[in-house]
């Protein structure tokens, strides 16, 4: 009788808890590669942002630091931190794609808002692959 | 063919509802059409949880024209669902990056539910479940739950991954009629159960062609619709 109970409940069980497993290895792997995933590589034009105040981007632009600037890249810097770390992916599109859509609104030149290849490209010799410079 | 008159009016206010926002985006032709994929398949996953495979009262047929709409309905959302992930890969290759586990969780929580998607039919063969299931009672729990689990994990994808979802009554919306959709087939039963049956009423049999037709034309006018409607949204 007890075999018989086992054999109606298993599948049930065995469907619930791979549900719950698929997803929560999703979460669990999420959080704890996010903050040494392997960058996307990206190519972040400086230049075409030059019209734009320093700190608007630069956030810690007036402290004192370390290191030297060239060494240091926003990622990098978001990546050791861990209470942003969890939220780089979304932290850096919504910044970036936030302030495109307001120049969009403002019918002004802005850059792309929501596709990959825009951004995420590699190009031979740019130093841009996988930081933010 | 009654039956494709409001599932078409169903489907035309679902683009409406859920395609209105963000036009500024200026997405390239070859994302617009993969999205609207996707969206068609969000909508023929929605019907499989109204026409479950079990009798209605409306149209009056017998359980084998319901459960081979339930199967064409399927056929439709992976189709729909095929052809939304392969655009978008073909398109911007660079989306694969996000199933990496460092990826966004809606991406990743998207591409669970598609496995899934492909998994829950997989298992309804009935070679397979008699296998695996001890009584078909045992098989349709399972299967509620397989499929609460893709409607689940393609709302928090629809919703997380804010394309054209973004404004809150559309999260809300969308949240809300994936719950209508959960709970639909267990009211179904419900009002079945005390649906009264005019006497010397019987259902009409050797029906399951009509449904292989049904499921023929709302593909072809889906997709006209679709295409017309892109096209004056863009």
């Amino acid at each position: 009788m007890a075999a018989v109970r086992i054999r109606r409940a298993l599948p049930l069980f065995l469907t619930a808890a791979g549900i719950v497993l698929l997803f929560g290895a999703a979460v669990l792997g999420h959080r704890m590669t996010v903050a040494r995933g392997q960058d996307i590589p990206l190519v972040f034009h400086h230049r075409a942002h030059g019209g734009f105040n320093c700190v608007t981007c630069h956030h810690d632009f007036l402290k004192p630091v370390v290191t030297p600037a060239v060494h240091r890249t926003c990622i990098a810097c978001h990546k050791a931190t861990p209470a942003v770390a969890s939220v780089i992916h979304d932290q850096f599109h919504a910044f970036c794609v936030g302030c495109h859509l307001n120049q969009q609104e403002q019918n002004r030149r802005a850059g792309p808002v929501h596709e990959c290849r825009a951004c995420h490209v590699r190009e031979a010799g740019s130093p841009g692959h996988g930081h933010l410079h | 063919m009654f039956l494709s008159l409001p599932l078409l009016c169903a489907y035309s206010v679902f683009l409406l509802s859920f395609w209105r926002a963000r036009d500024d985006l200026h997405l390239s032709l070859p994302w617009d059409v993969a999205m609207i994929g996707g969206f068609g398949a969000f909508f023929f996953l929605l019907t499989l949880f109204t026409f479950t495979g079990r009798p209605l009262p409306f149209p009056f047929f017998d359980g084998k024209f319901f459960l081979s709409l339930h199967r064409w309905l399927t056929a439709l959302f992976l189709g729909f669902l095929a052809f939304h992930i392969g655009a978008i890969v073909v398109t911007d290759p660079q989306i694969l990056y996000d199933f990496w586990p460092s990826g966004t969780p809606g991406m990743q929580f998207g591409a669970l539910a598609a496995f899934l998607a492909m998994l829950t039919p997989g298992l309804a063969f009935r070679r397979v479940w008699r296998r695996l299931f001890a009584t078909a009672g045992i098989f349709r729990i399972s299967h509620v739950i397989l499929a609460s689990a893709v409607l689940g994990g393609s709302v928090f994808h629809i919703v997380t991954t804010r394309v054209h979802v973004v404004l809150s009554w559309q999260v809300w919306a969308c949240v809300s009629v994936a719950a209508v959709a959960l709970v639909l087939p267990a009211t179904e039963r419900w009002l079945l159960a005390r649906v009264t049956v005019r006497p010397g009423w019987r259902r009409r049999i050797h029906t399951r062609h009509l449904a292989g037709m049904l499921a023929g034309v709302i593909f072809c006018a889906a997709t006209i619709e679709t295409a017309a409607f892109l096209l004056w949204r863009r």
